[in-house]
């Protein structure tokens, strides 16, 4: 049996921390999905990016 | 553009990056003064030249210091983090150019004991174009240009070919005259140093490309291929 498990986090940190694939969402849309190491290195979204960088207003 | 949240972290990072284009100023000071003092004969320029590596060696000492704090306290992501692990990487390379000019300035002190040896203008060409090489790179690094970042990495080949023929005329002359050995031999010493100093400022350039792209372009041929 495998299972899925989803953590819906703001925690920048727990996030990468824990997940293998990583999908940023705003006001219920899906902005970017992809591997963890790819939304937090080189996200190619700008919302996933100023995100992930801390740039929030 | 989107500042960050954070304006303490904002902060750090502008901070980060004016040091790194005011060592980037020196060492473009360092290179062209060293130079001069081979063209102009004047060793007191050459002197100064290694006076002022130690401010480049505590700007090194300096980035290397505010990178690991903000890894630290800040734990980067995405371009901030591309933008922190490139900072790590150009400041050695902008250490090892003012290192280099230091190298030249050296050079220009033994070649000033001596008369002349014939006219200089290959090496200040090759002076100049490696000077303008870093600068380019440095404002690839500022303005996040990838199109000149590339350009900065193709005019390496240039270059080379000046460094190449500089090599074969400085040849030419020892063996026209043995007197002519000491000299030559120091001049192509300072040829090949500016050579170096070329591939440190493509070795910038390579760095702001994946900065900007994220994507590594260093050692094409050498990649394994897929498949």
């Amino acid at each position: 049996m495998r299972y899925t498990i989803v953590i819906v986090t703001h925690n920048m940190q727990q996030a990468p921390r824990v997940s293998d694939q990583t999908a940023f969402f705003y006001m219920g849309d899906l902005v970017e999905v992809g591997p963890t190491e790819q939304i937090f290195t080189t996200p190619r979204e700008q919302r996933a990016e100023d995100y992930v960088t801390g740039k929030f207003e | 553009m989107p500042t960050h949240t954070d304006k303490a972290y904002e902060a750090e990072l502008k901070d980060l990056r004016d040091k790194l284009l005011e060592m980037g100023g020196l060492v473009e000071r360092a290179i062209s003064s060293s130079v001069r003092s081979i063209t102009e004969r004047d060793s007191a320029i050459a002197e100064d030249v290694k006076e002022r590596d130690r401010e480049i060696n505590r700007m090194e000492v300096a980035v290397d210091g505010a990178c690991r704090r903000i890894l630290a306290l800040r734990q980067p992501a995405a371009s901030d983090l591309r933008f922190i692990t490139t900072a790590l990487k150009i400041v050695t390379d902008l250490e090892r150019m003012g290192d280099i000019a230091v190298n030249v300035a050296e050079r220009a002190i033994d070649l000033n004991k001596a008369p002349a040896l014939g006219p200089m203008h290959d090496l200040s060409r090759l002076a100049e174009m490696s000077e303008r090489q870093l600068g380019r790179a440095l404002d690839a690094f500022v303005t996040g240009n990838v199109t000149e970042a590339e350009e900065v990495m193709h005019g390496d080949d240039v270059l080379d070919a000046l460094y190449l023929k500089l090599f074969n005329d400085l040849l030419g002359m020892m063996m026209e005259d043995s007197r002519n050995i000491r000299r030559a031999t120091s001049l192509m010493f300072a040829a090949k140093y500016l050579e170096r100093f070329g591939d440190h400022a493509t070795n910038l350039a390579e760095m702001v490309v994946y900065m900007v792209r994220g994507t590594d372009v260093r050692h094409p041929k050498s990649r394994e291929t897929a498949g």
